[in-house]
C-alpha cells in the first residue's frame, strides 16, 4: 500500500505552510520528518492522516482519497498527548476509537488488552486519563492509535515526553510494527535510535530539500538538526571505508 | 484562591454498590431525588431527600469531604442566593437589623435545596464515568425516539464533564501563572480583585477555545463522525439494585407528593 502527496501546499491565516510537497509514503518502511520548529512538520502528518484539507493530491495506491478514508487508514498520535484524550478512564479512551469502527465487543477486550500491554499501562484501565503522568500519556496516546492497527501511523514527537528507557521501548515497538508492515511517519528531534529508520525526510521552510538515507543524511549534515555523535562517527567510518577501498582501488589499477 | 478543587463532574473511581448502579437507573433515580428536593413543601420534609442523599454519599465510599469541596465551589452562589433570602423576605420576629424570622427560615429552606441538589448531582457524576452518564442520559433519551440526536446530546455532555476539570485545572495554572508574574489576587477592593481576575479569564477562554478545536481534531483522528456506533464495549445491563434504588427514588417523589398536596 502506498500513500502519495502530488504538489501538496497548505496555508494558514495567509502564511505558506507547505510549499508544493511531493511525497511517498509505502507500507512497511519508517520514514522520519526532520526540521526546525514552524518548517511544516506537523502540518504535513495532519495532511498524511486526513486531519487538513490541502491543495493538491493526496492519493492511495493512486486513487486521490478523501479525508475520512485517509483517518481509517492513518492512525495519527498528536504532538501534546493530552489533546486527543477523550475518555474519562484508560479503557474508554483506548476504546472510542473501536466503537466508531463497529468492531465486535469480543475484539475489542483482545485489542484492548494487546494495546495496554505492547505500551505498558496494565492495570491502568479505571485510571483517570487526566491524573497520568505526562510519560503514561503519551503512552496512553499510542496505544489508542495502536488499538484500531491502522495499516499507516503517524506520529507527532512520539517520545518527548518518555525517559531514555522508555524511548528505547517506543522505538523498538515502532520497528517491530514495521516489520508487520506498516508505513510510519515519525516527526522527531529524537535521533538516538534510529537504525531501522529508511528514510530521512527534511523539511525547511515547508519545502522537502532533502529525502534519502540516513547515512547520507549525516554525511550532508543541517544546522537546525542535531546528529547524535554515535551516528557522526558511524558516518565517519563508512567514509572512511570508502574511501580506503577507493585508494586501494586505484593502487590496483596503477 | 484555587480553581484545581472544582470537583463537580470529576469521575472518582472506587468500587461501591453506587458506581455498579446502571447509569440509566441513576439517572432517572437523581432525577426524582432532584424534583423531590424542587417540591418538599416546609423544612421539615427535608429530612426525607436529605436521609436518602446522605445514605447514597456513604454507600459511594467517597469521602464527604469530597462532596464537600464540590460545594464549597459553588459558595459564592449559596451565599448570594442566602443573602437574597434575608433582604427580600421579610415577617415574623425581627431578629437582627433587617433580619427577620421568615427570612432566616426562607433562607435556611433555599440553601438546603440546594445544598441537596448539588449533593445529588455529585453523587450521579462522581459515581459515574462520564461516557457512561452520556450513555444513561442517551438511553433514557432514546425511548423517546432519535436515536442520533440523543446520542449527540449524550456525547455534548460526555465533553461539557470532561471539560469542567480540565478548565478548572488550566485557571489554576493560568492563576498561579500571573501570581508568579507579580499580580495579586487577595489584597484590595473586591470590584479591584475582580477586575484583576480578567488577566485570568481572559487567557482561560483563549485556552478553552484552543482546547475545544484541539478536541474536535482528536475526535475527529479517532474516527468520530457523529454517527452512534452499532457496537458498544460496555453493555449496560439493568439488575435487581437498578430497581431497588429507582424504587426508592420513586417512594421518595410520591412522600414529598403526598406531603405537598394532601
Amino acid at each position: 500500500m502506498k500513500i502519495t502527496l502530488e504538489s501538496v501546499s497548505f496555508t494558514y491565516n495567509g502564511r505558506s505552510v507547505l510549499k508544493d510537497v511531493n511525497l511517498e509514503i509505502e507500507s512497511g518502511k519508517v520514514y522520519l520528518l526532520v526540521g526546525k520548529n514552524g518548517s511544516g512538520k506537523t502540518t504535513l502528518l495532519k495532511i498524511l492522516a486526513g486531519l487538513l484539507v490541502s491543495r493538491g493530491k493526496v492519493c492511495v495506491n493512486g486513487e486521490v482519497a478523501d479525508p475520512i478514508s485517509l483517518r481509517r487508514l492513518v492512525g495519527y498520535v498528536f504532538q501534546n498527548p493530552a489533546s486527543q484524550i477523550i475518555g474519562a478512564t484508560v479503557e474508554e479512551d483506548i476504546i472510542f476509537s473501536l466503537e466508531m469502527l463497529g468492531i465486535e465487543r469480543e475484539e475489542m477486550e483482545k485489542r484492548l488488552k494487546d494495546a495496554l500491554r505492547v505500551v505498558g499501562l496494565e492495570g491502568m484501565e479505571k485510571e483517570d486519563p487526566l491524573n497520568l503522568s505526562g510519560g503514561q500519556k503519551q503512552r496512553l496516546a499510542i496505544a489508542s492509535v495502536l488499538v484500531r492497527d491502522p495499516p499507516f501511523l503517524a506520529l507527532d514527537e512520539p517520545v518527548s515526553m518518555l525517559d531514555l528507557p522508555s524511548q528505547i521501548e517506543i522505538f523498538k515497538l515502532l520497528l517491530e510494527l514495521k516489520e508487520k508492515g506498516k508505513g510510519i511517519v515519525i516527526a522527531t528531534h529524537e535521533l538516538e535510535y534510529l537504525e531501522g529508520v529508511d528514510e530521512v525526510v527534511h523539511l525547511n521552510d515547508g519545502m522537502i530539500d532533502f529525502r534519502g538515507s540516513i547515512m547520507d543524511f549525516v554525511a550532508v549534515g543541517f544546522p537546525d538538526v542535531e546528529i547524535p555523535f554515535s551516528w557522526r562517527i558511524l558516518e565517519k567510518c563508512r567514509t572512511c571505508s570508502k574511501r580506503r577501498m577507493e585508494d586501494a582501488h586505484t593502487l590496483d589499477k596503477r | 484562591m484555587k480553581f484545581g478543587s472544582f470537583l463537580v463532574g470529576r469521575y472518582v473511581h472506587v468500587e461501591s454498590p453506587i458506581h455498579s448502579l446502571d447509569p440509566r437507573a441513576k439517572f432517572l433515580g437523581t432525577l426524582l431525588v432532584i424534583i423531590s428536593v424542587l417540591l418538599v413543601p416546609n423544612l421539615f420534609f427535608y429530612i426525607l431527600p436529605a436521609i436518602l442523599i446522605l445514605s447514597l454519599i456513604r454507600m459511594s465510599r467517597i469521602g464527604f469531604p469530597v462532596y464537600l469541596t464540590g460545594i464549597r465551589s459553588f459558595w459564592f452562589f449559596l451565599v448570594f442566593a442566602a443573602v437574597v433570602q434575608l433582604v427580600s423576605v421579610r415577617g415574623g420576629v425581627r431578629i437582627f437589623s433587617f433580619i427577620t424570622s421568615e427570612g432566616l427560615l426562607s433562607c435556611t429552606f433555599v440553601v438546603l435545596r440546594l445544598v441537596l441538589i448539588i449533593l445529588a448531582a455529585e453523587i450521579f457524576s462522581m459515581t459515574t464515568p462520564p461516557l457512561l452518564s452520556a450513555r444513561g442520559v442517551e438511553s433514557v433519551l432514546s425511548l423517546f425516539g432519535m436515536r442520533k440526536l440523543s446520542y449527540e446530546i449524550g456525547m455534548i455532555m460526555t465533553i461539557a464533564m470532561r471539560f469542567v476539570p480540565i478548565l478548572a485545572m488550566e485557571a489554576d495554572r493560568i492563576l498561579k501563572a500571573q501570581i508568579a508574574r507579580g499580580a495579586d489576587f487577595e489584597k484590595g477592593k473586591l470590584m479591584d480583585r475582580l477586575k484583576r481576575l480578567l488577566v485570568v479569564v481572559i487567557p482561560l477562554l483563549v485556552s478553552a477555545m484552543r482546547k475545544a478545536e484541539e478536541l474536535t481534531v482528536a475526535m475527529e483522528a479517532r474516527l468520530y463522525t457523529g454517527e452512534p456506533p452499532k457496537i458498544r464495549y460496555r453493555q449496560l445491563a439493568w439488575s435487581t439494585k437498578d430497581t431497588i434504588f429507582l424504587a426508592f427514588s420513586v417512594i421518595l417523589l410520591c412522600s414529598i407528593l403526598v406531603a405537598r398536596y394532601l
